[in-house]
């Protein structure tokens, strides 16, 4: 098979993933097949325990899966030892995470510049480019203020904004509107795709969060850790309590 | 030396300071770790290698413990000047000689790197993908 498609971000063949042994086993993904398409937005979408953020985290290469291949732009993850695959990382992804995750110690400006200082630039340059990336995400005047004088929404762009910072290929976002209300949510998420999404980098978004999957280029809806289906957003009618 | 317990206690008070010490700063520096299971999972899913992350650790470590080891050395070498200043030459006993320092600071560097043994075998266990529970 051809694993290095130009368009291809991510190629899922088979992927399988348990937890725990005996009664315990649980199937967190069995068996789930996807591609994501650089230029795109792809929500993961379905109930809770379906195996979503398992399958964010093999994507992302923070979790190694049992069965199955996962190509990220061509690369086999297995394939990579722990400090490769770290490395690899570095260079190539973006995580969102849920509760954003930004160090309390740190100001803005230096949680922006987190993954630039892991790959080896300079202080001065990382926090250079940091801040430039805030100023896009509408945080130039709170460049020295710490997380915890922000609000939900200003904590999250500083999230978005140290997932974008080293120019990622593949930005994941694991629930990135869940901490925050409703208006704020569909505005960082609007922000995330005028912003991230790019002919050369794809974004995956897992959400249960139906106010912001208009927002998606595609919809992959998962169920019992498979993918039941994927859809253009758009050409089905989304019931808001029943995706 | 040969007539008292004197040198005897006293080696074993010293043993059960650093025996104490290796505990407290162990369970100081592990609790610290465990408290930031998540930052470091962070730093680590954002591609930091398991020998970036056992450097921090270290780095904290050592920075602790020269602290501490200023500390008590200014105030050991505080004492010791007093305790010179309000005893006669001929009873002097006191002395705080530099091979003294020389051996604590090596004590200090042993706690250190045990005290922190166990927070580094949790950060280089510490699965990345902690950080999407």
């Amino acid at each position: 098979m051809n694993w290095q498609q130009d368009n291809v971000a991510v190629q899922c063949r088979g992927v399988k993933k348990s937890f725990g042994q005996g009664n315990a086993l649980n199937h967190a993904l069995a068996g789930v097949t996807l591609d994501v398409f650089t230029g795109e937005m792809l929500m993961l979408v379905g109930p809770s325990g379906c195996g979503k953020t398992t399958l964010l985290s093999v994507i992302a290469g923070i979790l190694n899966h049992d069965d199955g291949e996962i190509h990220l732009f061509g690369q086999d993850l297995l394939a990579l030892g722990n400090n490769a695959k770290a490395r690899f990382r570095g260079r190539n992804v973006g995580f969102a995470f849920q509760q954003f995750n930004l160090l309390p110690q740190l100001t803005a400006v230096e949680n922006a510049a987190i993954p630039l200082l892991v790959l080896g630039w300079s202080r001065r340059k990382a926090l250079d480019r940091a801040g430039d990336f805030l100023d896009k995400m509408g945080l130039g005047k709170r460049l020295t203020s710490y997380p915890r004088e922000l609000s939900g929404g200003q904590q999250q762009r500083i999230a978005f904004a140290r997932a974008l910072v080293h120019e990622p290929k593949l930005v994941v976002c694991d629930e990135p509107t869940s901490a925050l209300d409703g208006k704020t949510g569909e505005q960082v998420i609007s922000l995330l795709k005028t912003i991230a999404v790019r002919p050369d980098r794809a974004v995956i978004v897992v959400t249960h969060d139906s106010r912001i999957f208009h927002f998606a280029d595609r919809i992959a809806h998962m169920e019992d850790g498979k993918i039941i289906d994927t859809v253009v957003a758009g050409t089905v009618l989304i019931d808001q309590g029943n995706v | 030396m040969k007539s008292t317990g004197i040198p005897i206690n006293f080696c074993i008070t010293i043993s059960l300071g650093a025996l104490v010490g290796i505990a407290i700063a162990g369970q100081t520096l592990y609790q610290f770790t465990h408290d930031n299971l998540r930052y470091l999972g962070a730093l680590k899913a954002m591609g930091a290698t398991d020998l970036t992350l056992v450097r921090m650790v270290l780095l904290q470590a050592i920075v602790t413990g020269v602290l501490g080891f200023g500390i008590g050395i200014g105030i050991s070498g505080a004492a010791n000047m007093l305790i010179l200043h309000f005893t006669p030459p001929s009873e002097r006993l006191a002395v705080f000689l530099w091979q003294i320092m020389a051996v604590t600071g090596i004590g200090m560097i042993f706690i250190v790197i045990f005290a922190s043994l166990f927070s580094l075998v949790s950060v280089v266990k510490l699965e990345p993908a902690v950080v999407f529970k």
